[in-house]
């Protein structure tokens, strides 16, 4: 038997056997042929498909898809297979041989609209999901957060037990677990500290308060305890920040303008909160603003008195660095600044980070200088 | 017709829009100097990280109706600004949204070609264009290979990383034509200009 070509395009498939052509349509508007074709892509052959395949009856195959290769290997329709790339003069004349396209020399044309079609569709349904997983991560870097505070407090408790005098020597949480996973006070050696990044100074002060400390002894169980405590809080904090540099990605890539008002991680949470990257377009900016604390805000509205300033969007240096009597007039600024941010990434806008930050810090400038208040 | 803020100039009966080097490395190779006689109308490009367009729609006035520019890009986002901007209204113009690492996934998109344009600022750049090569570059064609020496390690000089990609390009059976900086458009960037054995 003959070599055969196969040729996939997003119109159809063109099957040349020697001197004969044969071609399948996937459909006639593109949505039918991108459908059938990313079908196909993705390792689902079918029927109308899988018969003209088989009907052709091929044997050693030429083809320019690697998806239509283990397709028809795994339905067993041709003994020997090959893929690489055609020349675009090959394809051109396949396609006109076949008369898989009336009109004659049109076939980039309309091929072109298909790959236009193709990536809109594949760049439409990346769009879809990325906020679901953008809220899982930043659920999860709060959980881990909480966790890793409390891991802490307890580590502090009861390592204290045994070395009650460290506490006042390590203000970094980190810091702090890391030596007491060293186990006990006089596992605490100076090569050790110096490699947890500690100078030769604090090193002596650590080292002479384990020399005459009231702590209780450990016994070896004991100690073991403590030692896998501390791991866990460790790769706690490790998982944080790995999730925290995936979120700042997929942030400043998904939602720049947001992120460039906001910061990755805020810009995460407020997504999380409104529950998607479209409800929180769709929110009013009176509403972003007050976004985290409902509960202040529904007991305002029950039973009367003053309604919060500020949900969330406290967490940004622009509120939570500034004199109290400011922060009222800058929540509301960054709310809606916030909301236009989030508009012009939901509904296909420019990147124009740039600017909105611009924008963003002369303003709070006017308002700071109004109240004559200085940002600390 | 102008497609980003870019300047354009009129004269007589036809439009000239600025290719500015400060945006685009192809504009700045052109202007130090470097022969790039490959480079004419009615050729296919496959045009590897082609992020907004803004070199893309300049090679697409170059090569002209007669010639065809694939362009791979990865990021959901910049992809939705490609497609709006040049894509859409340049029927030369083929967009291909998929990870340039595995060209198998659109190798029926692309038919065999003249030109690997690849600007990906990845670490494993120079891997990622010479699986393309392989893959797409008809024998004797070129590769434009913009480098980011700050992509592939930042603690290093730029000029050794320069070499030890070319040198990669070498071993692949590349046959490296020039290598050159690209200041003072950008900083800490090359392009190596390679023809495929």
């Amino acid at each position: 038997m003959s070599r055969a070509t196969v040729l996939l395009t997003p119109l159809g498939i063109v099957i040349k056997k020697g001197r004969t052509y044969d071609h399948l349509r996937f459909g006639e508007d593109s949505e039918e042929c991108v459908h059938t074709y990313r079908d196909i892509k993705m390792g689902h052959l079918g029927d109308r498909e899988k018969k003209f395949l088989e009907g052709a009856d091929l044997d050693k195959v030429t083809t320019n898809s690697p998806a239509i290769a283990s397709l028809m290997e795994r339905n067993s329709l041709a003994g020997e297979l090959d893929a690489k790339a055609f020349p675009e003069e090959e394809i051109s004349r396949l396609i006109q041989r076949s008369s898989f396209v009336k009109e004659r020399g049109k076939e980039w044309e309309l091929l072109q609209t298909l790959y236009l079609e193709l990536a809109r569709y594949g760049v439409r349904e990346q769009m879809k999901n990325w906020d679901n997983l953008v809220i899982q991560e930043v659920s999860a870097l709060e959980e881990c957060r909480e966790i890793t505070n409390k891991l802490y407090e307890r580590l502090q408790e009861w390592y204290g037990l045994h070395f009650p005098e460290f506490a006042r020597h390590v203000k970094s949480p980190n810091l702090f677990v890391e030596i007491v996973a060293m186990g006990r006070r006089n596992d605490i050696t100076p090569p050790a500290l110096r490699k947890a990044g500690v100078d030769d100074q604090q090193a002596n002060r650590i080292r002479k308060a384990a020399e005459v400390s009231i702590g209780i002894d450990l016994e070896d169980d004991e100690v073991s305890l403590l030692k896998r405590e501390s791991r866990i809080f460790m790769s706690l904090v490790d998982l944080a920040k790995s999730l925290e540099t995936r979120i700042g990605e997929t942030m400043s890539e998904m939602a720049p303008n947001l992120t460039a008002v906001a910061g990755s991680i805020l810009s995460a949470k407020l997504v999380s909160r409104a529950g998607s990257i479209r409800k929180l377009a769709m929110l009013p900016a009176s509403t972003v603003q007050v976004l985290g604390a409902e509960k202040a805000l529904f007991r305002a509205l029950r039973k009367g008195g003053k309604p919060p300033k500020h949900g969330i969007i406290f967490e940004h240096p622009i509120i939570n660095q500034s004199p109290r009597v400011s922060r009222g007039r800058l929540a509301r600024l960054l709310a809606s600044k916030i909301t236009l941010a989030t508009r012009m990434d939901f509904f296909g806008g420019k990147d124009k980070a740039q600017e909105l930050k611009e924008n963003l810090d002369a303003k709070v400038e006017v308002i700071l200088k109004q109240r004559g208040g200085r940002r600390r | 017709m102008r497609f980003y803020e870019e300047e354009s100039v009129s004269a007589e009966d036809a439009e000239y829009r600025v290719w500015n080097p400060f945006r685009s490395k192809l504009a700045a190779t052109i202007l130090k100097d470097v022969p790039l006689p490959f480079l004419h109308p009615d050729i296919r490009i496959l045009y590897l990280g082609t992020s907004t367009g803004t070199t893309v729609s300049h090679l697409s006035d170059l090569v002209g109706p007669g010639g065809s520019i694939y362009g791979v890009e990865f990021s959901a986002r910049v992809m939705r600004e490609f497609l709006e901007r040049v894509a859409r209204v340049r029927s030369n113009v083929f967009p291909i949204y998929a990870d340039a690492r595995d060209p198998e996934t659109y190798l029926d998109l692309v038919p065999r070609l003249d030109l690997v344009y690849c600007d990906v600022a990845q670490p494993d750049q120079t891997s990622i264009a010479v699986r393309n090569c392989r893959t797409f570059l008809r024998s004797g064609g070129w590769l434009l290979l913009a480098v980011k020496s700050r992509s592939i390690d930042v603690t290093r000089p730029p000029s050794e990383i320069y070499r030890e990609e070319a040198e990669k390009l070498r071993n692949a059976g590349f046959a490296v034509e020039g290598t050159v900086e690209l200041e003072p458009f950008s900083k800490d960037h090359a392009m190596i200009v390679a023809q495929q054995g």
